[in-house]
């Protein structure tokens, strides 16, 4: 049993996780949303999965769910473990982890909410973070049409250079 | 404002330093002051964003190529490997051999530059303008085999792409990369220089604990300043990284001078590792025979991957996940300089004096570009 | 320590300095630069690939201008260097070869509308 399975089995055993194996080096693990946190605080107190690698949202819009996934490393171990978990598209609501990473998520987490309008549940601080006095929805939302909006707010008609962009109208 | 605005006022004041600040780069700070020491401090994002995520989603993986250029200016090449890498994972392609010893030259060249840069920036930073001066004349040397090579100084243009590279590495190249090497290694001895101002400006500025460094994510020369070893080309080797010899510096103290000193140890390894992978270069292919003519209509895989790369400012990573379309569904880009700028600057600031503001953003060698993507 | 600076300086006094005197000597530029593009029409099949493949939809086929449309009657690529961002693939991907990016770098005009390169230029009275 090499390393990966060896983490994928702590889980599964633990938490009723499922798991694969994708290659050296890399574990991609299913939880439900409810369990997420104590996944989350088992890979990082237990595991040694101590960083928070990256965070980030897909946007499943045919399914109405949203997929989070949350890449932890462990120095140790020189595995990326990836927990994935959906939640629902009109409800999007999840356990913050700032109790565990502290900023590091925190500030991850911002960019998500800005982005996606996923709410973190526990963050102190959810402020947009790059985008200017934006009062529409969560641009990066795949049923957010930005030629659309872009057509609307800064196509130029006059300019004929413009055109190739928008078509003839 | 945040919440250093709702503190009551008494008699510190606030201070927006940025983002058209020549000590910082694109970027903005907001700092509660007392007097010259920094209460707290809030860094203001956003004035380089672009929305790369968004942008790939529409494009295919050959202008995707092109656009991932963009995502670091200091760094084309070494974004264009890791995006290249992500989708050859997905597609489950192997590029030729002397494509991967060509990517590692190139990636390694592209390193020793941003570092140079690094040096000189953070030279303004602490007032010595002489040494910006000079690593931007010795960074032209490595710009003009850049524009050799992949025909653009600062863009590559997707030079690194899906199954290789866009063109083999010309004779002329080969020839001049060692004459390069030995004015790199002129530009460290300089760096190296005992120059009484480095030490005393960065010394005990900005102190990063190790504890403190893998709970706020700090990655590349910050963590390995901080005492911790790690660097992604020796724990998970890409490309050809297992077959060369190289050390990983590491430091204990966690200052801005410690992150100086790893990043001149640093220069010299990527010198070692040009070195080696210019002898044991093969003949062959540089591109994979179904990527020599860029197409149209390539479909990716459905599936997901995760990349990570060792690039100048830390740990860069790549999250690609595909629907079965020919444009990616989603591209997550994890910049190094998101945490580094972001939780980190905000907790070495805290306590600082606002006169060591530049140094201590510019000793964690970071880049707006990539934080804002 | 003070030795090797001395001689630093001494060595910086008499060596070439890293720029040149623009206007009267230039660096020399590479082959493979990536500059203006060169158009061969009597090549090209007209297939809109490059149109197709260009990230920045720089390319947009145009039909050729009235007098020559006898010769012409396809359509060709009508290239704005303003919004190009000179990556080559349109090169790349031509399967005539008929564009072909050149050394020219000396692009910089005045006037917006003149970084529309069209396909082919009609002189007065030919």
């Amino acid at each position: 049993m090499n390393a990966e399975e060896r983490v994928i089995g702590a889980f599964t055993s633990r938490f009723g996780a499922t798991g694969q194996v994708q290659r050296r080096g890399r574990v991609w693990l299913t939880v439900e949303k409810d369990r997420l946190l104590d996944v989350c605080r088992f890979a990082k107190e237990e595991m040694g999965f101590v960083h928070l690698s990256s965070l980030s949202v897909t946007d499943w819009v045919e399914d109405g769910e949203y997929e989070l996934t949350y890449h932890l490393w462990s120095y140790e171990e020189k595995i990326l473990l990836t927990v994935k978990t959906r939640i629902e598209r009109d409800k999007p609501e999840i356990p913050s982890l700032v109790s565990l990473w502290g900023e590091n998520a925190q500030a991850h987490e911002r960019e998500m909410h800005e982005m996606f309008g996923v709410d973190y549940i526990g963050n102190p601080d959810l402020s947009p973070l790059f985008l200017e006095e934006w009062d529409g929805p969560p641009p990066f939302r795949k049923d957010f049409d930005w030629r659309e909006y872009v057509r609307s707010e800064y196509y130029d008609v006059e300019n004929p250079r413009e055109r190739v962009y928008f078509g003839g109208d | 404002m945040g919440d250093a605005a709702e503190k009551p006022l008494g008699d510190s004041y606030e201070l927006f330093l940025g983002p058209a600040f020549p000590g910082l780069g694109n970027f903005a700070v907001k700092l509660r002051m007392d007097g010259e020491r920094i209460l707290s401090a809030k860094a203001d994002p956003g004035y380089l964003h672009r929305g790369f995520e968004k942008l790939m989603e529409y494009r295919l993986p050959i202008q995707n190529a092109v656009l991932s250029d963009r995502i670091c200016i200091l760094e084309a090449l070494a974004w264009n490997l890791i995006h290249a890498e992500a989708v050859e994972e997905l597609m489950g392609v192997e590029p030729p051999e002397r494509a991967k010893y060509i990517r590692v030259i190139m990636a390694e060249l592209s390193r020793i530059q941003s570092h140079i840069i690094w040096y000189g920036v953070l030279s303004v930073g602490i007032g010595f303008d002489t040494g910006f001066k000079l690593a931007f004349g010795y960074r032209d040397y490595i710009l003009d085999l850049f524009e050799m090579t992949t025909g653009g100084r600062v863009y590559p243009a997707g030079y690194i792409c899906p199954g290789g590279v866009r063109q083999d590495l010309p004779s002329g190249v080969v020839k001049r990369i060692p004459e390069v090497l030995r004015k790199m290694e002129e530009m460290v001895d300089l760096e190296e220089v005992d120059n009484p101002i480095i030490p005393s400006r960065l010394e005990d500025v900005g102190v990063l604990s190790l504890e403190d460094a893998i709970r706020l994510g700090a990655t590349g020369p910050v963590l390995r300043a901080s005492g911790m070893k790690t660097d992604v080309r020796k724990e998970e080797p890409y490309e050809v990284y297992d077959r060369f010899e190289f050390e990983v510096p590491v430091r204990q103290e966690g200052d801005g001078y410690a992150r100086y000193l790893v990043g001149i140890e640093e220069i010299k390894q990527s010198i070692r590792i040009v070195k080696q992978a210019l002898r044991e270069m093969p003949e062959g292919d540089f591109i994979a025979r179904e990527f020599r003519k860029p197409k149209l209509n390539v479909r990716l895989p459905e599936g997901e991957v995760y990349v990570r790369n060792e690039i100048g400012r830390g740990e860069a990573g790549l999250y690609l996940v595909s629907n079965g379309g020919t444009s990616p569904y989603r591209v997550k880009i994890r910049g190094p300089s998101f945490l580094h700028m972001i939780p980190v600057l905000e907790h070495l600031l805290k306590g600082a004096q606002i006169a060591d503001v530049p140094a201590i953003y510019w000793s964690l060698n970071i880049c707006p570009a990539d934080l804002d993507r | 320590m003070t030795n090797g600076i001395a001689f630093k300086i001494f060595n910086n006094l008499v060596s070439r300095p890293m720029t040149v005197r623009f206007p009267h000597e230039a660096i020399p530029i590479p082959e493979g630069y990536r500059g203006e593009h060169e158009y061969f029409i009597d090549k090209c099949i007209s297939c809109g690939l490059c149109a197709k493949i260009c990230p920045n939809r720089a390319i947009e086929m145009v039909e050729s201008p009235e007098e020559i449309r006898e010769r012409y009657p396809k359509t060709y690529p009508e290239i704005d260097l303003g919004k190009c961002c000179f990556c080559g693939l349109c090169q790349d991907i031509c399967p005539k070869d008929a564009l072909k990016l050149t050394k020219n770098f000396f692009l910089s005009t005045f006037d917006k509308n003149s970084t529309i390169k069209p396909p082919i230029e009609v002189k007065n009275g030919e």
